[in-house]
């Protein structure tokens, strides 16, 4: 897609087909996706949190390949090395409420098997990049809900992940750390492969590089954010250019 | 001023809140660091806020240092942390892009001299015959301890490339000392 | 340190005018010399636009040094503590849970059901159910709430579930030979040969239904177990599965457990649940 494929893609899907039952949550995604920020866009119910956990290495496809940093994730023994290089937040994001903002931090440093003498460090930077420096001693259950987040958010990236997978980050966020957030996202993806699910379009026109609409377990759409204002120039349902461009993707998707 | 105390024990000092102690390890340990972070980003403004980052998170960090002797190497890598950080968010602003490899491949100037090598008199020949642009590559991997990834960052320049030089690099040193 | 950096080759190296090779060896050399550290500060010193910097960033620093909150350190042990002490929510229970059931069984002297009016502490049929519930307790996904991301995590799989399980016996197993002591009950090798299997096959069979249902089925098996031995054996002192003559039925168990742990390991790569269904706020 973009003109630094040469290193090998950090994201590869192919065919993926995830089922639940009788239900298809994912019904043959294509997704490759390189360093830079990705939108991931979509109807409630349309697959994004699906996708984010498959990648995430949480749950299994149903069929079609998953490739990570050029690892196929069907090989066990690469799961491992995959695993120390990404970073994951969940949707539904569950905690500890009696750790404090640093413990559960570095709860997730060991975890991802840092080294002893890192940890600290990477704790406190992570910590630091959340805007969370001075609650870093307080206990979970202390915070607000938006301060919650951007813990989870530290947990994400305390180990400098290469693949980073947000799923609705921005949820209880206030405008001013939206801001900040987005900035945050596109440091990070200087060098890593972001990929941000959300509802929030304008998150997407301003912080992503790439989007990607899901629809009904579909990849409907893929391009820039200016290719989805374009997509959306024949129609006047939404309220942003970008909205538009939203709209008029998901539509074409159900006509076909 | 000539302290009596080193800097590991100043370090445990700053550990436990004391400032007057931190403020010693930085009157020693600032001029390196600033020199050194110059040298790699030949920005002296970006050079002083890198300096102002890392110290702020030694202080934080401080009472975490369990070393003995190695607060050099612990210092520079929380540095070289920085200084990435702070590239990132400079390629991340749109209107900079591109601006980033100003400056960064570093070049000898013209008055070099064979002043210090410690290393063998062959090594440093080699080293210096390096292209600049290989010298950048060795210097981030090998002297900074950086990651493919970290280097490709720090010299704008795609990952692949970093590896690339890297080996070529070191096959240049090889045939040079052979 | 023999070699010290040259007080030229310092002063090169403050105002840039020095080869790569050279700067290279100072540097490496500054990194591990103190010394020479401080020399190139009295150095940098007389050097107005060095000193300028250096002055002029102080008080940047100065006004910027907030307490520095609970760090620690980091290295194995920091890392064990944190792992296992991080259970769910209630971070102690199992462990509160095992002091309390056994000192309650010490000292009571509780009898069970079981012996049709023989003496059968409570402790032989408790004891050994401890592990597996402080395991249930620690580890089962759908009791801990950060399963989903713990899933994603290459320390998040069997290592964190044998890291919890063994420190879950370390602390039941010795409380369990302190009050098996102090009732008099006779030898504590049998419940141990029973504890040691009930936990093993919990994670063998947690390789294909999940922990909490694993420990659910061991338990309800054991105390069953118990409960027919006992009833069919009236003259027995104790129950079958707690006579000395059962340890080594249990030491096969345990290794067969070891094997199908160790063959099914992969199955803990993955979480077996749905993303987590209590939703934060
Ligand atoms: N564990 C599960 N068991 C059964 N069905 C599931 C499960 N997880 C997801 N589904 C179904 O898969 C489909 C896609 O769900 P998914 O959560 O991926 O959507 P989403 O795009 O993240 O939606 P939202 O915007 O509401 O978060 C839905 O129909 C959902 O009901
Ligand atoms: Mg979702
Ligand atoms: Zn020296």
């Amino acid at each position: 897609m973009n003109a630094s494929t040469m290193i090998g893609t950090h994201v590869d899907v192919r065919d993926l087909v995830v089922e639940f039952g009788k239900r298809t949550a994912l019904d043959g995604v294509d997704l490759q996706l390189d360093t830079g920020v990705h939108g991931l866009l979509g109807p409630n119910g349309a697959g994004k949190t699906t996708l984010m956990r498959v990648l995430a290495t949480v749950a299994r496809s149903t069929s079609g390949s998953v490739s990570l940093l050029d690892h196929d994730l069907s090989k066990q023994r690469d799961l491992r090395m995959v695993r120390r290089r990404l970073g994951y937040l969940p949707q539904q994001f569950g905690y500890y409420p009696r750790f404090t903002v640093r413990e559960f931090v570095e709860y997730f440093a060991w975890l991802k098997e840092m080294t002893p003498s890192a940890v600290p460090l990477a704790v406190d930077h992570a910590i630091e990049r959340v805007g969370l420096a001075d609650r870093a001693d307080d206990r979970l259950k202390k915070l607000s809900g938006g301060m919650l987040r951007r813990a989870g958010i530290a947990q994400a990236i305390v180990n400098d992940p290469d693949v980073l997978l947000l799923d609705e980050p921005t949820a209880g966020l206030d405008p001013e750390q939206r801001v900040e957030f987005r900035e945050l996202l596109r440091t990070i993806g200087v060098d890593s492969c972001v990929l941000v699910a959300t509802h929030l379009v304008e998150d997407v026109a301003v912080a992503c590089t790439h989007v990607t609409v899901v629809s009904d377990g579909r990849a409907v759409f893929r391009g820039t954010p200016d290719d989805l204002v374009a997509a959306g120039e024949d129609t006047s349902d939404g309220d942003s250019p970008i909205e538009r461009g939203y709209t008029a993707a998901i539509r074409a998707a159900r006509k076909r | 001023m000539e302290g009596t105390r080193t800097d590991d024990e100043l370090l445990r000092a700053a550990g436990s809140g004391d400032r007057v102690a931190f403020e010693e390890y930085y009157s020693r340990n600032a001029a390196w660091l600033l020199i050194r972070l110059r040298r790699r980003c030949g920005d002296a403004e970006l050079a002083a806020d890198v300096m102002q980052d890392t110290f702020l998170a030694v202080w934080r960090a401080a009472a975490t240092y369990s070393g003995s002797g190695q607060s050099g190497g612990w210092l520079w890598s929380i540095a070289t942390r920085r200084l990435i950080d702070a590239y990132r968010r400079r390629a991340a602003r749109p209107e900079s892009a591109g601006e980033a490899s100003e400056g960064l491949v570093y070049t000898s100037s013209a008055e070099d001299e064979a002043l210090a090598s410690s290393f063998g008199a062959e090594l440093a020949v080699a080293l210096d015959r390096l292209s600049p642009e290989l010298r950048a590559v060795l210097q981030a991997t090998v002297l900074d301890g950086l990651s493919t990834r970290e280097a490709a960052t720090l010299l704008d320049i795609p990952e692949g490339t970093v590896k690339t030089r890297v080996r070529r690099a070191r096959l240049l040193l090889k045939e040079a000392l052979a | 340190m023999s070699w010290h950096v040259t007080g030229e080759a310092l002063s090169a190296y403050a105002s840039g005018r020095i080869a790569d090779s050279d700067a290279w060896s100072v540097e490496m050399h500054l990194t591990a010399c103190e010394r020479c550290r401080a020399a190139l500060a009295a150095e940098a010193a007389t050097d107005v636009d060095l000193s300028t910097a250096i002055r002029e960033s102080w008080p940047g620093i100065a006004a910027n040094l907030s307490s520095q909150g609970r760090v620690r350190r980091g290295s194995r042990s920091r890392e064990l503590i944190v792992l296992i002490a991080a259970g769910p929510a209630a971070r102690w229970a199992w462990f509160t849970a095992a002091v309390v059931v056994l000192a309650l069984a010490a000292g009571l002297g509780a009898v069970t059901p079981f012996g049709r009016g023989q003496e059968i502490p409570l402790l032989g049929v408790v004891a050994p159910l401890l592990p597996i519930l402080g395991v249930a307790a620690s580890y089962g996904s759908g009791l801990d709430d950060a399963h989903e991301v713990i899933a994603s995590t290459p320390g998040g799989g069997i290592r964190l579930l044998l890291l919890r399980s063994a420190s879950v016996l370390a602390v039941t197993l010795p409380v369990g030979l302190i009050a098996g002591a102090v009732t008099g009950y006779g030898s504590p090798i049998p419940w141990l040969a029973a504890s040691l299997a009930l936990i093993l096959t919990t994670l063998a069979l947690a390789s294909v239904t999940g922990v909490g249902r694993a420990a659910a089925i061991v338990g309800a098996a054991w105390v069953t177990g118990l409960a027919m031995s006992a009833a069919g054996d009236v003259t027995q002192a104790a129950p079958a599965l707690l006579d000395p003559d059962a340890v080594p039925v249990w030491l096969l168990v345990s290794v067969a457990a070891v094997a199908v742990v160790a063959l099914r390991r992969q199955a803990f790569n993955y979480t077996s649940l749905p993303a987590h269904p209590r939703l934060e706020n």
